[in-house]
């Protein structure tokens, strides 16, 4: 088409001018891609660190257990409650816990230790932690040949009382019913190392910390992995549908941490003004460029309108001009940002000293490649160049013919 | 050359659109850069005074190996000494000697384990905010039985004034396990989370009884002013740090922190070197432009005898006034806004970075010093931009700069 | 004999193999003090190719220009500009005044590359003002003066520094002939009072008709030099 070709050759026409203007796109689009990239890389992949680790993407709890814990609001009827929640398609995992926090007594120290009864082969079908065990054997129900349950332990816990594999650990709590809560138990496994979330954990079965607290066939918490993060939210709102008769409340990771949440939030509001702040330069920019490459045409346009040319032929041939130098800009601007999002995809950014955000730590920034970090920045720069190219493209379809002709 | 100079301030006036687009792209950008360092700024200082005076104080004095082991046998025995020592330190202003160790606390409906800090009720108050942070009831006043806990416990516990509690830790020396009970005397609320739920404090002698030790665990130190906390050239870290002491500064207790504030600086830097690149290039573009509109009237000047090097520092000229006025323009707008801020400040409560809970907005902190170094520096970048266009202005060979442009 | 300028084999070509456009081919001349003369020919004839290169405002393909027996084409870019400075006034089509200068300023403009102390240049900027009748107009800028005024200015530009050489290039191409006319008897006037060299490129009868000579120019080359009795 003629008017196509027409766009294209007057954008040769002044090489310089229209290298700088696609300098300046390509950067811009090149800036925003790789923001994009570092945000959603990194936060994706911290969000299915920590869900996978032991959060899950939604939890199920009784009453307000989640603000205020208590051993007492507890959750009745957990394995058919389980086996419900099996059934939806979106579901890869479903595990139960209890918690009992706890002093442990190893040799001749104690500490404070948070003891979490677990499903063992639930809770390694929804997280990472059967992965965690560094020593020893992952936890299984049944009592161990010295005839005790057995129970993993964190790296830091394990370490501050000088427990090892094989050794006593005693483990003293308030049960359900008010009694002090004693029992001894075979440390089989050290799950983690000195700075993840299992630290000061120690793990038990089900049935052995049933026992050790005296309680019945109670959970305090339901985690549920899905198939993806991203479901989280509306599959929490639908499940919380079916409890309406009960006091459970069903919540979704953003909810569960929710700190870590708003401050991720935080950060992505911070880079989203960065954003609109270097576009909004270049568009400034581009602006100066199209109408003074339009102005100065001023006579040519007069000539065209002249011998027939309609108004908004003109209107159409300085968008398509804008239009071609933003996608020029684009695909200059992806040359340099693909393999730079690749490199930090696949490798990243390692942080000298993890980042806490909320609580969860980063310690590596990574990029992601995909149609969103790609693709909307092209899309906002195209677009606020189209935006910008408006006001000279009407000022040059409305050239008046005559008074083209008259000026210099 | 005095007529450059008025030539200069003329020509930049002729296209007083393109003029004043320039002027707003490099004034925002400039705006931008300014907003970024007050805001980073505030940031930081708000971030280390939570982190430092909450509860942390700016440094920390432990016995060598306490911090790795959590190990309550090891602790500071000859205290006494030390108190006299830091007293005749001119840098420290204030010390706070404490206990501390993990334990369970019980009340009548629930149980929990919390770190109990034992804490000399006067010298506490100098080092940390735990005395300004009661809701409810009374500071700790020295008097037996005394325990004071974070809103969050009290709520998690069901316990309220005047209710008991039972502290069961197990003691140094041998570890038997030993219980105490309490009245809970007084109830504070911090921002931070785990100081609301994970704490208890009770009295310094109390808790040194509790424990079975006759000395303290930790010293938090309060300087004279923060940054000596970040002078590692006194002499004071070389005096209390050896094999029986350990003296950290808050960037080493919280090197999380430490980090974050120092990446920081590098952003700043980052986004100055961002926004002078897009800032370089709308101009360099703008500057050719002009030039080409004027290239007759160049010709005329080489030709009536004006030296190239005379239409070099012209152009320059006109650049470093329009450099200039967007500086002006720029100051004035990103110093508007930042000092708005700095009063208002900006909300960030909810969030947490680096272990702190940022419940006071941020409050933007005008540094005059770094605002005139970065206004100069963007000016420099413009008039950096206009020598490629001013080089090719004084390269014009007035025959072809006469031809009519296209 | 000295001349004010002469041309040794000037020859100046544009474009390349097939589009080789030859402007000036072996152009050879010379012309002395006080001369008032025009190079004309047709469009395309390279008259103002001839013109541009013996001002030092084109660089020739070959050949020397000699001016006040000076090789210009072997000065410097900055020796070269003292020199036009200096020794030559230019009067173009249009567009000579700097827009943003008034008339006095534009007039100036010459001295202040010269240093001239500001006295001096007052005078002489008054004198000069007097001299092509725009007393009263000298605050006034381009865009405010008519097509003749400011070729007035320009004639005044050209000749406050006393150069020995004024090149004018179409002086008149853009004003009506009794504007064209009034300018061209002021520049009679001062080639006779002053004894100055005038060099036109033009093809404008009635600068034609004052000529002493005319060299005329035909496809870049010099067809014929005819001198006259005004």
């Amino acid at each position: 088409m003629l008017i196509i070709k027409l766009a294209l050759r007057n954008i040769l026409r002044n090489r310089r001018r229209s290298v700088l203007t696609v300098l300046s796109m390509g950067g811009g689009y090149f800036m925003l891609s790789f923001m994009l990239s570092m945000t959603e890389g990194s936060y994706s992949n911290i969000i299915d660190l920590f869900t996978q680790d032991h959060t899950g993407h939604v939890q199920v709890h009784k009453g307000n257990y989640l603000d205020r814990p208590s051993l007492f609001k507890s959750i009745e009827h957990s394995s058919e409650l389980i086996d419900s929640i099996k059934k939806n398609p979106q579901v890869t995992g479903v595990t139960a816990r209890i918690y009992g926090p706890s002093l442990a007594y190893g040799k001749n120290k104690t500490f404070p230790a948070n003891v979490i009864g677990i499903n063992p082969l639930l809770e390694s079908e929804t997280t990472f932690l059967k992965e965690k065990v560094k020593q020893g054997v992952y936890l299984s129900s049944a009592i161990t040949a010295n005839g005790y349950f057995p129970a993993m332990m964190g790296k830091t816990l394990a370490k501050n009382l000088h427990l090892d594999i094989g050794d006593e650990l005693v483990l003293i709590s308030q049960g359900v019913d008010g009694s002090i809560a004693n029992d001894v138990f075979e440390v089989v496994a050290i799950v983690g190392t000195p700075e993840s979330f299992e630290r000061m954990n120690v793990y038990l079965s089900l049935d052995a910390m049933r026992q050790f607290l005296s309680m019945g066939d109670q959970v305090h918490e339901l985690a549920i992995s899905l198939k993806h993060q991203s479901l989280a939210r509306q599959f929490s709102k639908q499940l919380q549908k079916t409890y309406t008769q009960s006091d459970l409340r069903v919540e979704p990771w953003q909810q569960v941490e929710e700190v870590f949440y708003k401050s991720m939030q935080a950060d992505l509001k911070g880079n989203y003004v960065s954003m609109g702040i270097i576009i909004f330069i270049v568009s400034i920019g581009v602006l100066n460029t199209v109408l003074m490459g339009t102005l100065e045409r001023t006579r040519e346009f007069g000539v065209l309108k002249a011998i027939g040319t309609q108004p908004m032929a003109i209107f159409k041939l300085i968008m398509l001009e804008s239009f071609f130098l933003s996608v020029i800009s684009c695909l200059l601007g992806l040359v340099f940002a693909l393999p730079v999002n690749y490199w930090l995809t696949v490798v990243g950014i390692t942080m000298p000293e993890p980042i806490d955000m909320g609580g969860v730590l980063f310690e590596s920034m990574l990029g992601e490649i995909s149609w969103f970090t790609m693709g909307v920045p092209a899309l906002v720069v195209v677009s606020s160049t189209l935006l910008v190219s408006l006001f000279p493209g009407f000022k040059a379809a409305r050239i008046s013919p005559l008074q083209a002709l008259q000026a210099v | 050359m005095h007529l450059n100079f008025s030539l200069a301030q003329r020509n930049i006036f002729r296209n007083t659109r393109r003029t004043a687009l320039t002027i707003c792209l490099i004034a925002s950008g400039l705006a931008a850069l300014l907003f970024t360092d007050a805001f980073i700024r505030g940031m930081s200082v708000s971030m280390i005074k939570t982190s430092t005076e909450t509860f942390l104080g700016d440094a920390q004095i432990h016995h060598q190996g306490f911090r790795e082991a959590n190990d309550i046998d090891v602790y500071l025995k000859k205290n006494l000494q030390l108190y006299k020592q830091l007293e005749n330190i001119e840098q420290i202003k204030n010390y706070a000697p404490r206990v501390m160790a993990g334990a369970m606390l019980s009340s009548s409906e629930n149980v929990t384990s919390v770190i109990v800090y034992g804490v000399d009720a006067q010298k506490e108050s100098q080092v940390s905010q735990l005395k300004q942070a009661m809701i409810k009831g009374s500071y700790l006043a020295d008097k037996k039985a005394e325990i004071i806990i974070g809103d969050d416990l009290a709520d998690l516990l069901e316990v309220d004034l005047g209710d008991r509690l039972v502290i069961t830790v197990s003691q140094a020396q041998g570890g038997d396990l030993s219980q105490e009970l309490f009245r809970v005397s007084g109830i504070y609320h911090f921002a931070d989370r785990f100081m609301n739920k994970g704490l208890a404090v009770i009295n310094l002698m109390q808790g040194q009884k509790l424990l079975n030790i006759n000395g303290v665990h930790e010293i938090a130190l309060r300087f004279n002013h923060v940054q000596q906390a970040s002078d590692f050239s006194l002499k004071l870290w070389a005096d209390l740090n050896n094999t029986e002491l350990e003296t950290l500064s808050w960037r080493q207790l919280v090197p999380q922190l430490s980090s974050m504030l120092d990446m920081s600086q590098y952003s700043t830097l980052i986004v100055s070197i961002i926004m002078s690149v897009l800032v370089a290039l709308g101009l360099i573009n703008s500057m050719f432009m002009s030039i080409y509109e004027r290239h007759y009237e160049f010709g005329i000047l080489l030709a009536v005898g004006t030296r190239p090097r005379q239409l070099f520092w012209l152009i320059l000229l006109e650049g470093f006034y329009i450099g200039l006025l967007s500086v002006v323009a720029g100051v004035l707008f990103g110093g508007l806004i930042s000092y708005w801020k700095s009063v208002t400040g900006i909300d960030y409560s909810g969030t947490e970075f680096s272990g702190i809970s940022m419940s006071d907005p941020i409050y933007l902190i005008i540094d005059i010093l770094e605002f005139v170094k970065i206004s100069g520096f963007i000016l420099m970048i413009t008039v950096l931009s206009c020598v490629y266009p001013a080089f090719h202005a004084a390269r014009l060979l007035p025959s072809i700069a006469m031809r009519k442009a296209l | 004999m000295s001349h004010v300028i002469e041309t040794k084999n000037l020859c100046r070509s544009f474009g390349k193999g097939e589009i080789l456009v030859k402007a000036l081919d072996n152009a050879n001349l010379t012309i002395d003090k006080g001369e008032f003369t025009a190079i004309i020919g047709p469009s395309g004839s390279g008259k103002s190719t001839l013109l541009q290169l013996i001002g030092g405002l084109d660089e020739p393909t070959s050949g020397e220009v000699f001016l006040d027996n000076k090789n210009i084409s072997l000065m410097s870019g900055a020796e070269l500009s003292d020199f036009r400075r200096d020794h030559i006034g230019f009067i173009f089509q249009a567009y000579n005044l700097i827009p943003v200068l008034s008339a006095e300023e534009n007039i100036e403009y010459i001295m202040l590359l010269q240093k001239v102390p500001v006295e001096e240049r007052s005078k002489r900027v008054k004198e000069i003002l007097q001299a092509v009748g725009l007393q009263g107009k000298e605050g006034r800028r381009p865009a405010q003066l008519s097509g003749g005024q400011q070729q007035r200015v320009a004639v005044a530009r050209a000749m406050v520094s006393k150069p020995s050489l004024i090149l004018a290039d179409e002086p008149t191409a853009n004003l009506d002939s009794h504007t064209g006319a009034a300018l061209l008897d002021m520049m009679k006037e001062l080639n006779e009072k002053h004894n100055m060299t005038f060099v036109f490129s033009t093809h404008d009868p009635m600068i034609m008709q004052r000529a002493k000579r005319i060299i005329k120019l035909h496809d870049g080359r010099i067809v014929d030099d005819e001198r006259r009795s005004a």
